[in-house]
């Protein structure tokens, strides 16, 4: 089909160096490296370790090339949306767990971890009914919340320096229920018959 | 020659380093230094002091705080990842949660390491009498090595160096023989000064460094030592 209008010309543009290009990424990844610094900030009050790691690699010192800047740069990118992701889902369990506090019948036996809320600890929370079965057939449920992290066990094979006596014949498991038996501690040396 | 009024001077900056960073700046100053392997007390309380300020909550907003923030903006615009290489001040704030405390590592490294908490600007020190002439950042020639010549540079990097030979990698400490050590009396201290560190920091940094060098060491030094 013929053409009834001339092409428009493409606007001209100003040709960007080499240098110029590398500048202008250099300013993006300032901005970008805050905006990973305020989401690690605010979406982490309890843990100074990177909450996402960028896939560079560290070489030492040098000058980068455009393409070297262009992954670095990407990598930010990605970081960031990652966070912004994980912060979202962080979100969206929270008020999960909100509702299953208004209304736990509507979540029988839902369980969420500190982690999973982006909380320190080890909080499990769970819907679960009271007083067992009663609560099971008279439809009474409640979100229960578990005490915390578990103890330290014993490691086999370890022994009480001398003098130390040995360990409590009845401590609590990593469970928290009681159980006979050392479950924490040094192990007491064997005697001689 | 150590000046009566120190004041940091400019290093000088290879021209294909500065077409690249055009707001890097090494600054640098001769100081009398005595190494002690264990730091007065009065070093030391500061040291206790400075640990006091510093906590989690400190170490958490860090990366938010404008001269932390610019390190990390630095060490990705050289290629560094701050996650993975930590920037110096992220690095003593971790050192100090991991300890307890900020460890008593000497003079004068622990000048350093205060005027680091207290400014956020980083600084090194090299014995004077084993570098010659005047500091500057340029890239590492192929095979050169760092120092007296035991840590090779690969090359390309980005080197504190001075007239004659390559001295430390940009950013990371110098190789251990070219350390401040027993029987040196001078110190070349060095820093670099970037966007996002202003200039009173980075003279209060090395002010903070000569009046801790610059006294007379006290009487209990002696009996620290």
């Amino acid at each position: 089909m013929p053409l009834t209008h001339p092409p428009t010309p493409l606007p001209s543009l100003e040709p960007v160096s080499a240098a110029d290009a590398r500048r202008q990424l250099r300013e993006q990844i300032a901005r970008l490296e805050r905006e990973l610094s305020d989401a690690q900030a605010e979406r982490s009050r309890h843990d100074i370790s990177p909450l996402v790691r960028t896939r560079t690699r560290s070489h030492g010192a040098r000058l980068l090339s455009l393409g070297q800047l262009e992954e670095i740069r990407d990598a930010l990118v990605d970081a960031r949306s990652e966070i912004g992701d994980a912060s979202a889902e962080i979100e969206a369990r929270r008020l999960l767990l909100d509702a299953m506090r208004e209304n736990p019948r509507a979540f029988k036996g839902r369980k969420l971890t500190s982690r999973d809320l982006g909380e320190p600890g080890c909080h499990v929370y769970k819907v679960a009914p009271v007083l067992g079965v009663v609560g099971r057939f008279t439809g009474w449920w409640r979100v229960k919340v578990s005490s915390g992290c578990p103890l330290a066990r014993r490691r086999p094979g370890r022994r009480c320096p001398p003098g130390r006596g040995g360990p409590p014949r009845r401590a609590l498991s990593a469970g928290g229920s009681r159980r006979s038996g050392p479950s924490s501690g040094c192990a007491s040396p064997r005697r001689r018959p | 020659m150590v000046e009566e009024d120190p004041r940091p001077r400019l290093g000088w900056i290879d021209p294909l380093v500065a077409d690249e960073h055009p707001s890097l700046a090494l600054l640098w100053l001769e100081l009398p230094v005595r190494w002690m392997r264990r730091s007065p007390r009065w070093m030391r309380d500061r040291l206790a002091t400075l640990s006091g300020r510093v906590d989690g909550a400190a170490a958490l907003e860090l990366r938010r705080q404008d001269i932390p923030a610019a390190w990390r903006v630095f060490y990705r615009h050289v290629g560094i990842d701050p996650d993975e290489d930590q920037t110096p001040i992220e690095a003593a704030y971790h050192a100090r949660l991991r300890w307890g405390g900020f460890r008593s590592r000497g003079m004068p490294r622990d000048v350093l390491t205060t005027a680091l908490v207290e400014t956020g600007v980083a600084l090194w020190a090299v014995d004077a009498d084993r570098t010659a002439g005047e500091l500057g950042v340029r890239l590492s020639k192929p095979g050169e090595l760092l120092g007296a010549g035991e840590t090779e540079a690969p090359a390309g990097r980005l080197v504190i160096a001075d007239e004659h030979r390559a001295l430390a990698p940009l950013g990371g400490e110098p190789p251990a023989e070219l350390a401040v050590a027993k029987g040196s009396t001078r110190a070349i201290v060095y820093g670099l000064q970037f966007t996002g560190i202003p200039s009173m920091h980075v003279h209060e940094a090395f002010w903070t460094a000569s009046e801790l060098l610059g006294p007379p060491v006290a009487a209990d030094a002696a009996v620290d030592r």
